[in-house]
Protein backbone atom coordinates (compact mmCIF):
# COMPACT_ATOMS: atom_id res chain seq x y z
CA UNK A 1 0.00 0.00 0.00
CA UNK A 2 2.78 2.42 0.95
CA UNK A 3 4.82 1.50 -2.12
CA UNK A 4 1.75 2.21 -4.24
CA UNK A 5 1.39 5.60 -2.58
CA UNK A 6 5.07 6.35 -3.21
CA UNK A 7 4.71 5.34 -6.83
CA UNK A 8 1.62 7.51 -7.15
CA UNK A 9 3.43 10.50 -5.67
CA UNK A 10 6.52 10.02 -7.83
CA UNK A 11 4.82 9.38 -11.13
CA UNK A 12 1.04 9.87 -10.89
CA UNK A 13 0.49 9.73 -14.65
CA UNK A 14 2.22 6.35 -15.04
CA UNK A 15 0.27 4.90 -12.13
CA UNK A 16 -3.11 6.25 -13.20
CA UNK A 17 -2.68 5.27 -16.85
CA UNK A 18 -3.18 1.65 -15.79
CA UNK A 19 -6.76 2.43 -14.86
CA UNK A 20 -7.75 5.61 -16.70
CA UNK A 21 -7.48 7.02 -20.17
CA UNK A 22 -4.94 9.81 -19.99
CA UNK A 23 -3.36 11.71 -22.87
CA UNK A 24 0.40 11.28 -23.22
CA UNK A 25 1.08 15.01 -22.95
CA UNK A 26 -0.84 15.64 -19.74
CA UNK A 27 2.29 15.80 -17.58
CA UNK A 28 2.64 14.84 -13.94
CA UNK A 29 0.75 17.66 -12.26
CA UNK A 30 -1.90 15.95 -10.07
CA UNK A 31 -4.22 18.97 -10.34
CA UNK A 32 -4.17 18.75 -14.14
CA UNK A 33 -4.72 15.01 -14.09
CA UNK A 34 -7.66 15.24 -11.71
CA UNK A 35 -9.28 18.05 -13.69
CA UNK A 36 -8.88 16.00 -16.89
CA UNK A 37 -10.43 12.93 -15.27
CA UNK A 38 -13.38 15.03 -14.12
CA UNK A 39 -13.78 16.83 -17.44
CA UNK A 40 -13.88 13.53 -19.29
CA UNK A 41 -16.32 11.99 -16.80
CA UNK A 42 -13.94 9.25 -15.71
CA UNK A 43 -14.14 10.47 -12.11
CA UNK A 44 -17.23 12.10 -10.60
CA UNK A 45 -17.23 15.03 -8.18
CA UNK A 46 -18.60 12.77 -5.47
CA UNK A 47 -15.80 10.22 -5.93
CA UNK A 48 -13.19 12.98 -5.78
CA UNK A 49 -14.72 14.53 -2.64
CA UNK A 50 -14.74 11.16 -0.93
CA UNK A 51 -11.10 10.58 -1.91
CA UNK A 52 -10.18 13.97 -0.45
CA UNK A 53 -12.01 13.13 2.78
CA UNK A 54 -10.02 9.90 3.06
CA UNK A 55 -6.81 11.80 2.36
CA UNK A 56 -7.63 14.29 5.14
CA UNK A 57 -8.30 11.41 7.53
CA UNK A 58 -4.86 10.00 6.80
CA UNK A 59 -3.19 13.39 7.12
CA UNK A 60 -4.59 13.94 10.66
CA UNK B 1 -25.37 -14.88 -22.82
CA UNK B 2 -23.05 -17.06 -20.73
CA UNK B 3 -19.35 -16.30 -21.23
CA UNK B 4 -17.04 -18.96 -22.65
CA UNK B 5 -15.47 -20.97 -19.81
CA UNK B 6 -12.45 -23.11 -20.71
CA UNK B 7 -12.63 -24.88 -17.32
CA UNK B 8 -16.15 -26.24 -16.80
CA UNK B 9 -17.24 -26.69 -13.21
CA UNK B 10 -17.18 -30.43 -12.40
CA UNK B 11 -19.66 -29.99 -9.53
CA UNK B 12 -22.38 -28.37 -11.58
CA UNK B 13 -23.15 -25.95 -8.77
CA UNK B 14 -21.84 -22.48 -7.90
CA UNK B 15 -22.39 -20.79 -4.53
CA UNK B 16 -24.52 -17.63 -4.75
CA UNK B 17 -21.63 -15.28 -3.89
CA UNK B 18 -19.21 -17.00 -6.29
CA UNK B 19 -17.21 -14.61 -8.49
CA UNK B 20 -15.48 -15.98 -11.53
CA UNK B 21 -11.81 -15.11 -12.03
CA UNK B 22 -11.98 -11.97 -14.11
CA UNK B 23 -8.68 -11.19 -15.81
CA UNK B 24 -7.06 -8.04 -14.47
CA UNK B 25 -5.86 -6.70 -17.80
CA UNK B 26 -9.20 -5.99 -19.42
CA UNK B 27 -8.84 -4.01 -22.64
CA UNK B 28 -9.33 -0.31 -22.08
CA UNK B 29 -12.39 -0.02 -24.30
CA UNK B 30 -14.30 -2.45 -22.06
CA UNK B 31 -13.05 -0.71 -18.94
CA UNK B 32 -14.32 2.65 -20.11
CA UNK B 33 -17.66 1.09 -21.07
CA UNK B 34 -17.97 -0.36 -17.57
CA UNK B 35 -17.14 2.97 -16.03
CA UNK B 36 -19.75 4.78 -18.09
CA UNK B 37 -22.32 2.14 -17.11
CA UNK B 38 -21.43 2.49 -13.42
CA UNK B 39 -21.67 6.28 -13.58
CA UNK B 40 -25.01 6.21 -15.33
CA UNK B 41 -26.42 3.88 -12.69
CA UNK B 42 -24.97 6.08 -9.93
CA UNK B 43 -26.49 9.23 -11.35
CA UNK B 44 -30.01 7.82 -11.38
CA UNK B 45 -31.93 8.94 -8.29
CA UNK B 46 -29.58 11.75 -7.26
CA UNK B 47 -29.56 14.26 -10.12
CA UNK B 48 -28.00 17.12 -8.15
CA UNK B 49 -25.71 16.61 -5.19
CA UNK B 50 -24.41 19.68 -3.41
CA UNK B 51 -21.37 18.78 -1.38
CA UNK B 52 -19.76 20.82 1.39
CA UNK B 53 -16.01 20.65 1.74
CA UNK B 54 -14.10 21.97 4.75
CA UNK B 55 -11.06 24.04 3.74
CA UNK B 56 -8.41 26.00 5.62
CA UNK B 57 -8.03 28.94 3.26
CA UNK B 58 -9.68 30.72 0.37
CA UNK B 59 -6.83 29.67 -1.89
CA UNK B 60 -7.53 26.02 -1.15
CA UNK B 61 -11.17 26.51 -2.16
CA UNK B 62 -10.17 28.35 -5.34
CA UNK B 63 -7.79 25.60 -6.43
CA UNK B 64 -10.16 22.73 -5.55
CA UNK B 65 -11.00 20.80 -8.75
CA UNK B 66 -14.67 20.84 -9.70
CA UNK B 67 -16.23 18.70 -12.41
CA UNK B 68 -18.10 20.43 -15.26
CA UNK B 69 -21.71 21.25 -14.38
CA UNK B 70 -21.07 20.79 -10.66
CA UNK B 71 -21.19 23.07 -7.66
CA UNK B 72 -19.13 22.67 -4.51
CA UNK B 73 -19.66 24.64 -1.32
CA UNK B 74 -16.70 25.24 1.01
CA UNK B 75 -16.65 26.10 4.67
CA UNK B 76 -13.55 27.84 5.96
CA UNK B 77 -12.65 26.33 9.33
CA UNK B 78 -10.29 29.16 10.29
CA UNK B 79 -12.44 32.21 9.46
CA UNK B 80 -16.19 32.88 9.16
CA UNK B 81 -16.44 32.55 5.40
CA UNK B 82 -18.11 30.21 2.98
CA UNK B 83 -17.29 29.84 -0.69
CA UNK B 84 -19.07 28.45 -3.70
CA UNK B 85 -17.35 27.25 -6.84
CA UNK B 86 -19.46 26.40 -9.88
CA UNK B 87 -18.20 25.02 -13.16
CA UNK B 88 -20.09 25.51 -16.39
CA UNK B 89 -21.29 22.60 -18.45
CA UNK B 90 -18.27 22.92 -20.71
CA UNK B 91 -14.71 22.46 -19.36
CA UNK B 92 -13.74 25.61 -21.28
CA UNK B 93 -16.13 27.80 -19.26
CA UNK B 94 -14.38 29.69 -16.46
CA UNK B 95 -15.40 28.69 -12.93
CA UNK B 96 -17.63 31.03 -10.94
CA UNK B 97 -16.24 31.63 -7.45
CA UNK B 98 -18.32 33.38 -4.77
CA UNK B 99 -17.40 34.34 -1.25
CA UNK B 100 -19.87 34.70 1.63
CA UNK B 101 -19.31 36.13 5.09
CA UNK B 102 -21.01 34.36 7.97
CA UNK B 103 -22.62 36.64 10.53
CA UNK B 104 -23.69 35.19 13.87
CA UNK B 105 -27.27 35.98 14.69
CA UNK B 106 -28.11 36.53 18.34
CA UNK B 107 -31.74 35.64 19.10
CA UNK B 108 -32.17 38.30 21.83
CA UNK B 109 -30.73 41.06 19.66
CA UNK B 110 -32.93 40.19 16.71
CA UNK B 111 -36.01 40.16 18.98
CA UNK B 112 -35.09 43.63 20.32
CA UNK B 113 -34.50 44.94 16.82
CA UNK B 114 -37.86 43.63 15.67
CA UNK B 115 -39.69 45.31 18.57
CA UNK B 116 -37.83 48.59 17.90
CA UNK B 117 -38.80 48.47 14.27
CA UNK B 118 -42.41 47.82 15.25
CA UNK B 119 -42.34 50.82 17.61
CA UNK B 120 -40.80 53.04 14.96
CA UNK B 121 -43.40 52.08 12.40
CA UNK B 122 -46.31 53.20 14.58
CA UNK B 123 -48.48 54.88 11.92
CA UNK B 124 -50.57 56.89 14.36
CA UNK B 125 -47.57 59.18 14.90
CA UNK B 126 -47.12 59.90 11.19
CA UNK B 127 -48.97 62.31 8.91
CA UNK B 128 -49.80 61.76 5.27
CA UNK B 129 -47.91 63.94 2.79
CA UNK B 130 -51.15 65.26 1.27
CA UNK B 131 -52.37 66.29 4.72
CA UNK B 132 -49.08 67.97 5.45
CA UNK B 133 -49.18 69.88 2.16
CA UNK B 134 -52.70 71.06 2.87
CA UNK B 135 -51.63 72.12 6.34
CA UNK B 136 -48.68 74.07 4.96
CA UNK B 137 -50.92 75.78 2.39
CA UNK B 138 -53.41 76.64 5.08
CA UNK B 139 -50.72 78.06 7.33
CA UNK B 140 -49.28 80.08 4.43
CA UNK B 141 -52.71 81.48 3.59
CA UNK B 142 -53.37 82.33 7.20
CA UNK B 143 -50.01 84.07 7.57
CA UNK B 144 -50.70 86.07 4.39
CA UNK B 145 -54.10 87.02 5.73
CA UNK B 146 -52.47 88.16 8.97
CA UNK B 147 -49.97 90.26 7.02
CA UNK B 148 -52.79 91.82 4.98
CA UNK B 149 -54.68 92.65 8.19
CA UNK B 150 -51.55 94.28 9.61
CA UNK B 151 -51.06 96.34 6.49
CA UNK B 152 -54.72 97.37 6.54
CA UNK B 153 -54.35 98.48 10.13
CA UNK B 154 -51.19 100.44 9.30
CA UNK B 155 -52.88 102.12 6.33
CA UNK B 156 -55.86 103.03 8.49
CA UNK B 157 -53.65 104.54 11.19
CA UNK B 158 -51.72 106.51 8.57
CA UNK B 159 -55.02 107.81 7.14
CA UNK B 160 -56.15 108.84 10.62
CA UNK B 161 -52.90 110.67 11.23
CA UNK B 162 -53.07 112.50 7.91
CA UNK B 163 -56.71 113.44 8.61
CA UNK B 164 -55.73 114.74 12.04
CA UNK B 165 -52.89 116.78 10.52
CA UNK B 166 -55.14 118.25 7.81
CA UNK B 167 -57.89 119.04 10.48
CA UNK B 168 -55.32 120.88 12.66
CA UNK B 169 -54.09 123.00 9.74
CA UNK B 170 -57.62 124.14 8.81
Amino acid sequence: MLSMLGQLKQNPRQMLMQRFNLPADIGNDPQNIIQHLMNTGQVSQDQFNRAMQIKKMFMK
Amino acid sequence: MTPYNPYPNPYGYLPPNYQANIPQNIPQQYQSNNQIQNQSTQNIGNPLQISCVVVQSEQEARSYPVAPGNNVIFKNETSPFMYSKTMGSSPLDPPVFEKYRLVKEDENETAEKETKVKEEVDLSVYVLKSDLDAYVKRSEVSSLAEQIEKLKREVASLKDRSNQKSGGQQ
